[in-house]
């Protein structure tokens, strides 16, 4: 292939120009691919861990509530394994569920804090607040309860928690504020939803 | 200079720059610069997540699909609004998987989708056809197919992980089942207001001042009190007359109808007119039918040796001349019809004649039943009547219309035409005489024409039912007005009086509950024998009263409150006890209600969730065209 004049010149060009950053050119790239080599490493060890976490619990969610041994053993394994994935909280609440069913509440109430101090879903971490403050509450500490209800919270659980409060103040004998309380909750709680049905009703039986 | 663009063009330069065009293209598909290009216009965005005006319109349809279709339910913005919001909190959801890394490998996705019952074969097991015709049918790929299952399993999944956590310790939900699932010992006693009545007195001066006062109670809309006539086809049936020869006609004619389930077995002998059908063959044929008929009639029993001997149909001759079982309307050639069914079991008939030849025909049995000219001749006549009425129904109609309008100023000849007779209605307003003329609005509004309301004309007939016609005329008419005192000064002060009975109800009442709530006793009162009530079961007491009752402070018992009910009379309710329902409920009816406080407990998990997502989420949404009419 013959190249005419103008197209010579440009080629030289060229090969004065590779000459010059021809190195710095092939480093960039080698730089550039590692990165992208890595990237694509850490996104496959990702989808890894979530569809090996995914597959585990979903033979979780298939489990019943009373077999206590394998939720046990398939939930510690999530949440030892994929730790870091979206699964773990949710095992660890199930976990828990089944733990106080089987009247286990110190490892229920491991796991609730467990959920409360890892992952980074604050819906979650509310729900175990909850939960965790129920369990305080039917062991009659209640200040303690409260305590941890007035702890920093996901807002949208706001109703939930002023029910529950509700709940902690008419053990207390403090009618007065559980009032306050379950009208807090009513403002708050899902219109359409009938879990509302009894914190009227709870309210109702104060004395309206 | 074009000269040295054409050179360049065909340069390495040039086809490097090629090769950088067409690559992306290679990688990605036109379709996506495509797809992009067009439908800019977005209802919503979540999180940067666009609803398109097409998709918004697209669930708009389904909505509208769902509700059989009325096009008015999606234009009410309202429930504009709530679709708009659910397809959101399917984007949040949709992003939230995306965020939190939640996952669906494949092999999870074809457990599914071989397991799912619309894929099944006729084997019970996954059927790789069923599923590509069902998916065709449906305008879908198997990748579209299996990209939207994973979507919806992957949301289900979060709202699953979220609504199976629920649960509340025993003691909590102790709390709310023994304030749901409370029995309260409630007895009542009623003041009934009527028993005050009679200590009730109207000062005849406060009649007449409310009646001052509100006399727009009393307007009275424009009345008009009218003469009608209605003429129906029913009225002509009552003067048509029918003959026994017309019924047997019609029974004759529509012989097929009234046959029922009869079929007729017959053999037959067939001398053919052969194929010259002249009147020598015929009359040759004629001479060799009688002859045989005669042998026939002469030894009845042989009729299918002679059959087979003489009959000339060479389908039947060889079985003796047996037709087997036919019906009416089986497609015999009438006159063979007709001869068959008026013959007696048994016999034979003389010469029929067809278009074939002469038949001797057998009746040899008849099966089933056909309904007899007796069993059905009133029926035939009742349907002849009105037959007859309707087709005379045209003209007499006609006539009836014709007489109405040229001799509007009375009623009468059109009446006496027709043997009715003219009837007067009471006082009737607009809407009055529209809803006794069967809702027709035409006649009524007729009727207040100023034609025929002031110059007293008839109005024209009108047909307000099928094959009905009226005709009406103002006898008189009021104008709107304001009912006069004498009229309505009785029903004000019984108004009155009962507002007065109600009053003292109310104050005795109130009194008594003061003494019971202070512990003292009211002797006067009657109390209902208590009743152990719950809210959903109220028993014999009114939901209203047992409302009531559960709202009541019950620290110190017996407690008392009042309610007025509807009909002004004062109830006291007393609750003497309260009891736990939960306690006598039996383990499975616990176990049930427990199940469904944490139902109610996880959809409010899952409902707060989604709250949060969308309050940490970015939402924008574009009310214009929220609002606007589709556009497809």
């Amino acid at each position: 292939m013959a190249y005419d004049l103008e197209e010579q010149e440009q080629l030289e060009e060229l090969k004065a120009w590779w000459k010059r950053y021809g190195n710095t050119v092939q480093w960039a790239l080698l730089v550039a691919l590692t990165i992208a080599a890595g990237f694509q490493g850490w996104k496959y060890y990702q989808y890894r861990q979530n569809s090996q976490a995914s597959m585990l619990y979903e033979s979780l969610q298939r489990l019943s509530v009373a077999d206590t041994k394998s939720v046990r053993a398939v939930s510690a394994q999530i949440m030892d394994k994929y730790g870091d994935t979206s699964y773990a909280p949710r095992a660890a609440l199930l976990a828990a569920q089944t733990n106080y069913v089987a009247k286990d509440r110190k490892s229920a109430i491991a796991q609730l804090e467990w959920v409360m101090t890892h992952g980074s879903d604050e819906a979650l971490q509310t729900i175990a607040m909850l939960q965790l403050a129920g369990l305080k509450t039917e062991d009659k500490q209640y200040d303690a309860a409260l305590k941890l209800l007035g702890t920093k919270h996901d807002p949208a659980f706001d109703g939930l928690v002023a029910d529950m409060q509700g709940d902690i103040l008419v053990a207390q004998g403090k009618t007065a504020e559980a009032k306050k309380a379950y009208q807090d909750a009513l403002g708050k709680l899902d219109e359409k939803n009938s879990f509302r049905k009894y914190t009227e009703q709870k309210l109702d039986g104060l004395g309206s | 200079m074009l000269e040295a663009i054409r050179s360049r063009s065909q340069g390495w330069i040039a086809k490097v720059i090629l090769v950088l065009i067409t690559v992306p293209f290679a990688l990605f598909g036109v379709d996506s610069y495509l797809r992009n290009a067009g439908s800019k216009a977005t209802v919503a965005e979540v999180n940067g997540n666009a609803i398109s005006v097409q998709e918004f319109n697209k669930s708009l349809q389904d909505a509208r699909t769902q509700q059989k279709d009325d096009p008015n339910f999606i234009q009410n913005p309202e429930v504009r609004r709530s679709i708009l919001d659910k397809m959101i909190t399917q984007r949040l959801l949709q992003s939230e998987v995306k965020r939190g890394g939640y996952l669906v490998t494949d092999e999870q996705l074809s457990n599914l989708i071989v397991t799912m019952p619309e894929f099944q074969g006729k084997d019970g097991t996954f059927s790789q056809d069923a599923y590509d015709k069902l998916l065709a049918a449906n305008g879908m790929t198997p990748r579209g197919f299996e990209a939207m299952m994973r979507r919806d399993l992957l949301v289900q999944q979060l709202r699953d992980g979220i609504v199976s956590t629920a649960f509340t310790p025993d003691a909590l939900v102790d709390v709310a089942l023994r304030a749901k699932h409370q029995l309260r010992e409630v007895s009542v006693a009623t003041l009934q207001s009527d028993s005050f009545s009679d200590l009730a007195k109207v000062d005849p001066a406060d009649v007449k001042a409310y009646y001052d006062k509100h006399q727009d109670e009393f307007r009275r809309p424009e009345q008009v009190r009218m003469q009608f006539l209605v003429l129906s086809v029913n009225n002509l049936i009552l003067t048509t007359t029918v003959t026994d020869d017309e019924i047997k006609d019609f029974y004759q004619q529509n012989a097929n109808k009234y046959q029922g389930d009869e079929s007729r077995r017959a053999s037959h002998i067939l001398i053919a007119f052969g194929s010259q059908k002249d009147a020598a063959s015929k009359a040759a044929a004629k001479k060799k039918a009688l002859e045989v008929l005669a042998e026939v009639k002469k030894s009845p029993g042989k009729f299918a040796e002679l059959a087979k001997k003489y009959s000339q149909d060479p389908g039947s001759a060889d079985k003796g001349g047996d037709l087997g079982f036919s019906k009416r309307g089986d497609g015999m050639v009438k006159p063979f019809e007709d001869a068959l069914f008026a013959m007696s079991p048994g016999s034979v008939s003389d010469l029929v004649e067809t278009e074939f030849g002469y038949h001797i025909i057998k009746l040899s049995e008849v099966k089933g039943t056909a309904q007899t000219y007796d069993q059905v001749r009133n029926q035939i006549r009742g349907e002849l009547m009105s037959q007859k009425a309707l087709s005379k129904f045209a003209d007499v109609a006609e006539a009836f219309s014709n007489t109405v309008y040229e001799q509007s100023a009375s009623l009468e000849p059109a009446a006496k035409a027709n043997h009715l007779e003219v009837q007067t209605s009471g006082w009737l307003s607009r809407d009055d005489v529209a809803s006794f003329f069967k809702n027709n609005d035409k006649l009524a509004t007729l009727v207040f024409s100023d034609e025929v309301l002031k110059n007293k004309r008839n109005t024209e007939a009108v047909e307000i039912a099928p094959n009905t016609l009226a005709a009406a005329r103002v006898v008189e008419s009021r104008p709107p007005s304001i009912k006069p005192f004498d009229e309505v000064k009785a029903d004000i002060e019984a108004a009155l009086k009962k507002q007065q009975a109600a009053k003292l109800a109310l104050q005795k009442g109130e009194k008594s509950l003061e003494i019971l709530k202070q512990g003292g006793s009211v002797s006067d009162l009657s109390w209902s024998s208590p009743l152990s009530v719950e809210r959903s079961n109220a028993q014999s007491i009114s939901t209203s009263v047992v409302l009531k009752a559960f709202q009541m402070d019950t620290s110190k018992l017996p407690a008392y409150a009042g309610s007025v009910a509807l009909d002004g009379s004062y109830v006291l309710i007393k609750v003497s006890a309260v009891e736990d329902g939960v306690k006598s409920m039996n383990a499975e009816d616990k176990k049930a209600t427990i199940a469904r406080y944490n139902g109610a407990l996880g959809s409010e998990y899952f409902l707060a969730y989604v709250k949060s997502l969308r309050n940490r989420a970015k939402i924008t949404i574009n009310n214009s065209l929220l609002g606007s009419k589709d556009t497809n």
